[in-house]
C-alpha cells in the first residue's frame, strides 16, 4: 500500500479524466483515472490514502451515488464533486453527504488545487486520528474488566467513595485499581484520561 | 268524365229538372242531381257542399234565382252558377252575369246547357289550378324569406329584381331600396366590368361558389360566401345568388391560425434551444479537456525552469485562457438557449391536458380526427413548468394526428387519459395510426430519430428530456388494435416538493 496519497479521478469522458489527471500530476500529486464509479470501487483498496474527484452525470453510477456508496461502506476518502451544470439540488446533496467542495467545470486551476490540498489534509488528519485511536485501544486492551469498569466511572466524574459503594468493594481496592488504570493508560490526571478515552473512541464502545 | 257531375238544381218543376238531367246524360255527362225548391233547402244544401255546379231557375214560387246567386257567391264562390230559365230578359241576363253567374241557358234552347256546364266545369278546374299555383308561390316566397342566407335574383344588367327577407335583414335595407340597386351597390368588389366578366363565366360554368365582401347600409363590410347560379327562363338569363355571412367563421379561423403560428413558433424556439444546448454540451467537454491539458503543460514547463522554455510556458497559458474564453461563450449560449429560470408552479394536470387539446383542436378538425379526453376525477397537482408540459402534450397529440393520415376516417380518434397510480400521475395519448416501428421503441426518443418525412426528430427527444427533468418518464407501447400509446408519468406534488430546495 503506497503511503503517498493519490487523487482518484472518476469521469466517463476519457479526455476529461485524462486531462484532470495530467493537471493533478503537473501539481506534483499522483493521479489515477477511472471511467466509472463501478471501476473505481473494483480497484480501490480500503485505507489507500488520497481523495476522490468525481463527475456527477455519468453512465451507470452517478457521482452522488458513488459518494453515498463510500459513506455506507465507512470508507472515509474525502470527495470533490465536479459538474458542468450545478443544479441547486445536486449541490445540496453533495455537500450534505460531506463533500469537500463542488467545482463547476471549467474551474480555475487554483480552485482545484485548493480543493485537493484540503481533501488530502483532511485525509491525513483522519488517518492520524485513526492511528491514535488504534494506539489508545491497544493500551485499553491491557486493562482487566474490573479496572475497565473503574476507568469508566472515573471518566463519568464519580469520586472514589461513590465508586467503592457502587461496586461494593473497599476504598483501598478502588484506589489500587485507579493507580493501575493511570499507569496502563500512561496518564497522570483525570483530564488526561478523559481526553484519551475520547480520542480512542472508548466512550462510544461503552455505549 | 269518370265520376258523375254533382249538380244542385234549384227548380220547382220536377219535370224540368228531369229534362235537364236527361239532356246532360244524353250528351255523355253522368249526373247526380239534387233538386231543391225553397231558399231554406238551397241554403242547407250549399252549407253541406260537395257540388260541382249549381243550376238555378230564375223565378220560383218560394224563392228567386238572384238571391240564390248572391248566397252562392257568398258561401261557395268557387262553384259555377248557371241560370236555367224559361223566361229571362236581356236585362235580367246581364244583371245575372254581372252578379257573378257563370252563364245562362233558356229552357227552350235546353241543348245549350251541355256546353255551358262543360265550360263551367273547365273554368272551375282552371280556377282551382290557379289557386294551387298561387299558394305554391306564396309558400316558396315564405320559405325563401325564412332562410338564413340572403337570396338575390340578378339580371344581366346587374340589377336586383328579387331579394329575400334575409338580404334585407343582413344588409339593413328595405326591400324597395334593394330592388332599385345594382350588384356594385352592395358588393364593392363587383363594379360593372367585373360583373360583366363574372356573368360570362357564370353563364358558361352555370354555378360558382366563392368568398367575397358585402357592404351594409351603415357602411360595415361583411365577409361572405356566395353561391351563384345561372339559369335561363323565358329566353332570358338570370343569376340566383345565395349569400351567407361568414363573419363568425372567419374570426374563428383567424384565431386558430394565430394559435397555430404561436405553437409552431414555440416549438421551433424550443427545438432550436435544445439543439443549441446539446451542441454547447458537446463543445464544453473538449474545451474543458484542452484547458486542463494546457494548464498541466504550463505547470510542467514552469517546473523545468529553463529560460528557453519560457515562451512555451507562456503559450500554454494562452491556450488555457483561450479555451476558457471559448468555454464561457458556449456556457452563455447554453443558458441563453435554454430558459434557466424554468418557471415551475403547482399545476393541475387535467387543466394542462384540456389546454393542450384546445391548442390542437383546429388541426384535429381539419384532419377529421375526434379528440377524446378521459380525465381522472381527482384533479391531481404536479410541480411543473406549465408551458413545457403543454409542449410535451401538444407534441404527442400532433404526432398522433400525423400518424392517422392514412387511417379510415371513422377510426380517426385520439384518446387522452390521466390517472393517479402510486405516488405518480400517469397520462397517455392513444391513436389508431401507423403504429411504432418494429424493434426497439426506445430509440424513438433519441435526438434526430424520425419516422416522418421532413421530421427533425427532436419532438420526442425534447418531450422525454422535459419529463425526466420533472422527475417523470416517457415511453411508448403498440396498441393491440393498431396504432400506438405514449405513456408519461410525473410525480405528485408532495413528493417533488421535498426534493426541491
Amino acid at each position: 500500500m503506497p503511503t503517498e496519497p493519490t487523487v482518484f479521478v472518476v469521469d466517463d469522458q476519457e479526455q476529461a479524466r485524462k486531462s484532470v489527471c495530467a493537471l493533478v500530476r503537473s501539481m506534483g500529486v499522483r493521479g489515477e483515472a477511472f471511467s466509472s464509479g463501478e471501476e473505481f470501487l473494483r480497484r480501490y483498496v480500503r485505507d489507500e490514502p488520497g481523495c476522490l474527484v468525481t463527475d456527477v452525470r455519468m453512465l451507470g453510477m452517478s457521482g452522488l451515488e458513488l459518494q453515498q456508496k463510500l459513506a455506507a461502506e465507512m470508507v472515509r476518502l474525502p470527495v470533490i464533486v465536479m459538474t458542468a451544470y450545478p443544479a441547486t439540488r445536486v449541490v445540496v446533496r453533495a455537500m450534505a453527504a460531506g463533500a469537500i467542495t463542488l467545482l463547476e467545470k471549467p474551474y480555475e486551476e487554483e480552485e482545484l488545487w485548493d480543493a485537493i490540498r484540503r481533501a488530502l489534509a483532511k485525509d491525513a488528519a483522519q488517518r492520524a486520528g485513526l492511528e491514535r485511536q488504534r494506539e489508545v485501544q491497544l493500551r485499553a486492551s491491557q486493562l482487566t474488566p474490573e479496572e475497565r469498569r473503574v476507568m469508566n466511572m472515573i471518566v463519568s466524574g464519580m469520586p472514589n467513595k461513590t465508586i467503592a459503594k457502587r461496586l461494593d468493594v473497599s476504598l483501598r481496592t478502588v484506589e489500587n485499581r485507579r493507580r493501575e488504570v493511570f499507569a496502563k493508560m500512561g496518564v497522570d490526571s483525570v483530564a488526561g484520561l478523559v481526553r484519551l478515552v475520547i480520542e480512542g473512541g472508548l466512550d462510544e464502545a461503552r455505549i | 268524365m269518370d265520376s258523375p257531375v254533382r249538380i244542385l238544381h234549384l227548380e220547382d218543376d220536377p219535370a224540368d229538372a228531369e229534362l235537364v238531367r236527361a239532356t246532360l246524360e244524353g250528351a255523355g255527362i253522368a249526373c247526380q242531381t239534387t233538386r231543391v225548391e225553397t231558399g231554406g233547402e238551397f241554403r242547407q244544401a250549399l252549407a253541406e257542399g260537395g257540388y260541382d255546379t249549381i243550376l238555378a231557375d230564375y223565378r220560383l214560387p218560394a224563392y228567386d234565382g238572384v238571391s240564390a246567386l248572391q248566397l252562392t257567391r257568398e258561401l261557395r264562390p268557387d262553384v259555377p252558377f248557371i241560370f236555367v230559365s224559361g223566361a229571362m230578359g236581356e236585362d235580367a241576363a246581364i244583371e245575372a252575369l254581372t252578379g257573378g253567374a257563370t252563364d245562362y241557358v233558356l229552357k227552350h234552347k235546353l241543348s245549350l246547357v251541355v256546353p255551358a256546364v262543360k265550360r263551367a266545369l273547365r273554368e272551375a278546374e282552371n280556377a282551382r289550378e290557379r289557386k294551387r299555383a298561387e299558394a305554391n308561390i306564396a309558400l316558396r316566397n315564405f320559405a325563401l324569406d325564412n332562410v338564413q342566407e340572403s337570396a338575390f335574383l340578378i339580371g344581366e344588367d346587374a340589377r336586383l329584381y328579387y331579394v329575400n327577407e334575409g338580404a334585407c335583414r343582413t344588409l339593413g335595407y328595405t326591400r324597395e331600396e334593394l330592388l332599385g340597386m345594382r350588384v356594385a351597390d352592395i358588393a364593392p368588389d363587383f363594379p360593372a366590368e367585373r360583373w360583366a366578366r363574372h356573368w360570362n363565366e357564370l353563364k358558361s360554368r352555370r354555378s360558382l361558389t366563392f368568398e367575397g365582401r358585402h357592404r351594409t347600409k351603415d357602411g360595415r363590410v361583411l365577409p361572405v360566401e356566395i353561391s351563384d347560379n345561372y339559369f335561363e327562363y323565358d329566353g332570358r338569363g338570370h343569376a340566383m345568388a345565395l349569400v351567407r355571412d361568414i363573419t363568425e367563421r372567419k374570426r374563428a379561423e383567424e384565431k386558430l391560425q394565430q394559435m397555430e403560428l404561436q405553437l409552431a413558433h414555440v416549438a421551433r424556439l424550443s427545438t432550436m434551444g435544445e439543439m443549441v444546448a446539446g451542441i454547447a454540451h458537446e463543445l464544453n467537454q473538449p474545451l474543458y479537456a484542452i484547458l486542463n491539458y494546457a494548464k498541466a503543460a504550463r505547470n510542467f514547463l514552469a517546473a523545468k525552469g529553463a529560460d528557453e522554455l519560457e515562451p512555451l510556458c507562456e503559450w500554454s497559458e494562452e491556450i488555457a485562457d483561450t479555451a476558457r474564453w471559448a468555454a464561457d461563450v458556449v456556457k452563455r449560449l447554453r443558458s441563453f438557449a435554454r430558459r434557466t429560470d424554468s418557471e415551475r408552479s403547482r399545476c393541475r394536470i387535467n387543466h394542462i391536458v384540456r389546454e393542450s387539446l384546445g391548442l390542437v383542436d383546429f388541426a384535429a378538425r381539419r384532419a377529421h380526427v375526434v379528440l377524446e379526453a378521459q380525465l381522472c376525477p381527482e384533479s391531481p397537482v404536479v410541480w411543473a413548468d406549465r408551458v413545457e408540459l403543454q409542449q410535451v402534450l401538444v407534441n404527442l397529440l400532433q404526432n398522433a394526428l400525423e400518424a392517422m393520415q392514412d387511417t379510415m376516417p371513422e377510426k380517426r380518434r385520439v384518446t387522452v387519459q390521466t390517472a393517479v397510480a402510486g405516488g405518480a400521475i400517469e397520462f397517455s395519448v392513444a391513436d389508431h395510426g401507423v403504429g411504432l416501428p418494429a424493434g426497439d421503441h426506445q430509440s424513438l426518443f433519441d435526438p434526430f430519430v424520425t419516422t416522418k418525412p421532413g421530421g427533425l426528430g427532436m419532438g420526442l427527444a425534447i418531450s422525454k428530456t422535459i419529463l425526466e427533468a420533472h422527475g417523470g418518464r416517457l415511453w411508448a407501447v403498440p396498441n393491440p388494435a393498431g396504432g400506438a400509446t405514449f405513456h408519461g408519468t410525473l410525480p405528485l406534488v408532495d413528493e417533488i416538493q421535498t426534493d426541491a430546495d
